[in-house]
């Protein structure tokens, strides 16, 4: 780029479409440069709902680094109905203080979303991941406002394989590929939605995280 | 000193009414065979009916009427309960049987505010116990107590003022027999004025040492030291329901009254609760106990009632409850706090604790935990479930899947590889775990980490048994 469009775009009254969600709300790097770099880390205050193209492709790895970052502060992360064990030595292994992580099991959607609601608007949760069985447009509109009063990192996870749906959720990803090459597509997002799928390269498993 | 009385006028019927009005009309009448109407409330009064008409009166206006017959004992256990609430206040309280409290308040008022800012708050926060209040304040207790009793909810603080305010009430605020009132409407005296007039030495021979004293007193001329109430060492209150109930909402509106009573309490003791036992009893005497614990003592009534509202939600009310009683089971110390500008950590933690045990209070105990490692070799004794926020332990730096199945499964095989939705390829391993053998858990396997064909990666392994089966353990989520 030459430099007198480098110093152009470096006037703050120049205003670039891919900034667009940087400048919104506040976020949390995702510890992946890819990701960082088209949408400014992972969004506080703004629901996200994660779509897995199948089960064990590092879906919840991903979120591993923030949540690392995230489990210094003192608030809880809510884990609220996960479908296996989340497992304590893979969480500590990423860097996870587990003293911060609350796990809630809930028997039915009702409780779930409820129990996610609670957790998204206390205040007291630094990121909330919800496994709801099902999802209405009434429950994303009542959980984006709990995201936004608890300033969160609020994401829920879709069933493995779901097709993409429209809904009023500010975010919406999918992921493919595998835990040593994760692939997401941003279906929506603040600011509108992305063409190309973001290259995440591998996540925690091959990759020691560093011990705080 | 400063003295502030706190008048009831309606507790004989607000003892009823406290934990929601009936639809039908009701009133209180006196006990004995000729009964009169003692107080009765806004259905009845719309009706025509009054406080000192004959209950057969009463019945000819309104032939619904709902009747109470007065209850004395649960007048003064409210009067106490409501001293207990007041001690927030101040730390001297005196009970005037039957309608009246007493608070010295001249040494409150700094904290409050002023004068003007706490008469305003006693008043706010009567009403939401559920009372009408007169509130009365003069330099002598005598002095607030006969303002407050004639009606007169005045602010007096100096000793002139009240004079002058004093001379104005009836002699009927005098604390004598009927024979002697008879006398002073005899002699024509009315007011407290009039009589305070008259030669002293000829008012002690006529009526007594005693009714002289009582101007004395309330003028300030002779001290008068007030009893003060001692609290109990547990607080334990009552409410009776004007009506049977069976719903959630209108029982959590009278529990939310004896919060109110609790937490004033509390904060008069500088402590928190930390469980507490709302009893439901039905018209058979049978009682439903609701216990709510809490990690972190509590004496904030919205918190309180939230933790209280999510119990009654997921437990098989009494088809009617005609009563409940709330009790503080376990009382702790609340450690005082300094007010700092940024959140400090002990705070954050206070305030986390609150979802813990809100989460709780519906779904139960054990449906929130937090997690910890454990040292232990075998995978799925490598993990506990702790107490949300307990400090965890620390652990080797292993190659692990984010999920662990609860059991491991069998996997199929084909053409003697694994598969899971097409062939497992191994990628690592293996990582032999050989161990407890003292417990009778003992586990002999070789793990691998696998991928099948659409990038799904998994922790599996193979018994060193005989059999060698394949079971899937983990997956890298």
């Amino acid at each position: 780029m030459s430099a007198a469009l480098d110093t152009l775009l470096h006037n703050a009254a120049v205003w670039r479409g891919s900034e667009h969600s940087r400048a919104e709300s506040e976020s949390i790097p995702s510890g992946f440069d890819a990701f960082d770099n088209v949408l400014g880390g992972w969004p506080l205050g703004a629901l996200i709902e994660l779509i897995p193209r199948r089960e064990g492709i590092g879906e919840l790895s991903l979120l591993l680094p923030a949540l690392a970052r995230l489990s210094k502060d003192e608030r809880w992360i809510a884990l609220i109905n996960p479908p296996y064990i989340p497992y304590a030595p893979a969480l500590f292994h990423a860097g996870i203080d587990l003293a911060k992580i609350v796990v809630i099991r809930a028997p039915g959607t009702a409780d779930v979303l409820w129990s996610m609601e609670q957790a998204l608007r206390s205040g007291t949760c630094s990121a909330v991941l919800g496994w709801p069985a099902a999802m209405t447009e009434q429950a994303i509109r009542r959980l984006q406002l709990a995201t936004e009063t608890g300033r969160v990192l609020g994401a829920y996870f879709t069933q493995p394989g779901a097709v993409p749906r429209p809904s009023p959720v500010p975010y919406r990803l999918q992921i493919a590929g595998s835990i040593d090459d994760i692939r997401i597509e941003v279906l929506k997002r603040r600011g509108g939605s992305l063409t190309s799928p973001l290259n995440m390269g591998p996540v925690s498993r091959s990759r020691p995280a560093s011990r705080p | 000193m400063l003295w502030l009385c706190l008048n009831f006028p309606r507790l004989p019927i607000e003892v009823f009414l406290r934990a929601g009005t009936p639809s039908e009309p009701l009133v209180v009448a006196g006990s004995g065979n000729a009964s009169l109407v003692v107080a009765c409330d806004e259905h009845a009064a719309a009706a025509g009916i009054r406080s000192g008409m004959a209950l057969s009166a009463a019945y000819a206006l309104s032939p619904q009427l709902i009747v109470r017959t007065r209850d004395t004992n649960a007048e003064q256990s409210c009067l106490e309960q409501i001293a207990l609430w007041a001690l927030q206040f101040t730390s001297q309280v005196s009970l005037l049987a039957p309608d009246s409290l007493l608070l010295e308040i001249g040494a409150s008022l700094k904290l409050f505010g002023g004068l003007d800012a706490l008469c305003k708050r006693i008043n706010g926060s009567a009403a939401q116990l559920g009372f009408d209040t007169l509130v009365a304040v003069a330099p002598t207790p005598r002095g607030a107590h006969w303002l407050a009793g004639a009606g007169f909810g005045v602010i007096v603080e100096e000793h002139k003022a009240l004079r002058h305010h004093l001379d104005r009430l009836p002699v009927t605020c005098l604390d004598a027999d009927a024979d002697t009132f008879k006398s002073l409407t005899r002699t024509g005296i009315r007011s407290i004025g009039q009589l305070a007039s008259l030669p002293r030495d000829a008012l002690a021979r006529r009526f007594g040492q005693r009714l002289l004293d009582q101007l004395y007193r309330a003028f300030g001329d002779l001290p008068d030291p007030q009893p003060a109430f001692t609290p109990p060492s547990r607080f334990a209150a009552h409410l009776a329901l004007p009506s049977p109930v069976s719903e959630a909402e209108a029982l959590l509106f009278g529990a939310h009254r004896l919060i109110l009573q609790m937490t004033g309490y509390l904060s008069a003791s500088n402590a928190g609760v930390t469980r507490l036992r709302l009893a439901l009893e039905d018209e058979n005497r049978k009682t439903t106990d609701v216990i709510v614990a809490l990690s972190i003592p509590s004496r904030d009534p919205k918190h309180l009632l939230n933790l209280l509202r999510e119990r009654l939600s997921n437990i098989a009310l009494p088809a009617r409850s005609e009563a409940m009683a709330l009790e503080a089971l376990d009382i702790a110390q609340l450690a005082p706090r300094n007010f700092s500008f940024l959140p400090d950590a002990t705070h954050v933690r206070e305030e986390r604790a609150t979802l813990v045990e809100r989460l709780r209070a519906r779904l139960g105990n054990d449906a929130v935990h937090g997690l910890s490692l454990f040292p232990d070799a075998r995978p799925e004794f490598a993990w506990h479930e702790t107490e949300p926020g307990a400090i965890a332990q620390s652990g080797p730096p292993l190659l692990r899947p984010a999920w662990l199945l609860h059991h491991p499964r069998r996997l199929k095989l084909q053409d003697g590889h694994p598969w899971l939705d097409g062939e497992l390829r191994i990628l690592d391993g293996p990582e032999r775990i050989e161990t407890g053998w003292w417990d009778g858990g003992d586990v002999m396997r070789d793990y691998f980490v696998a991928r099948n064909g659409n990038g799904a990666t998994f922790w599996i392994y193979r018994e060193r048994s005989i059999e060698k089966n394949w079971f899937l353990h983990g997956i890298f989520s």
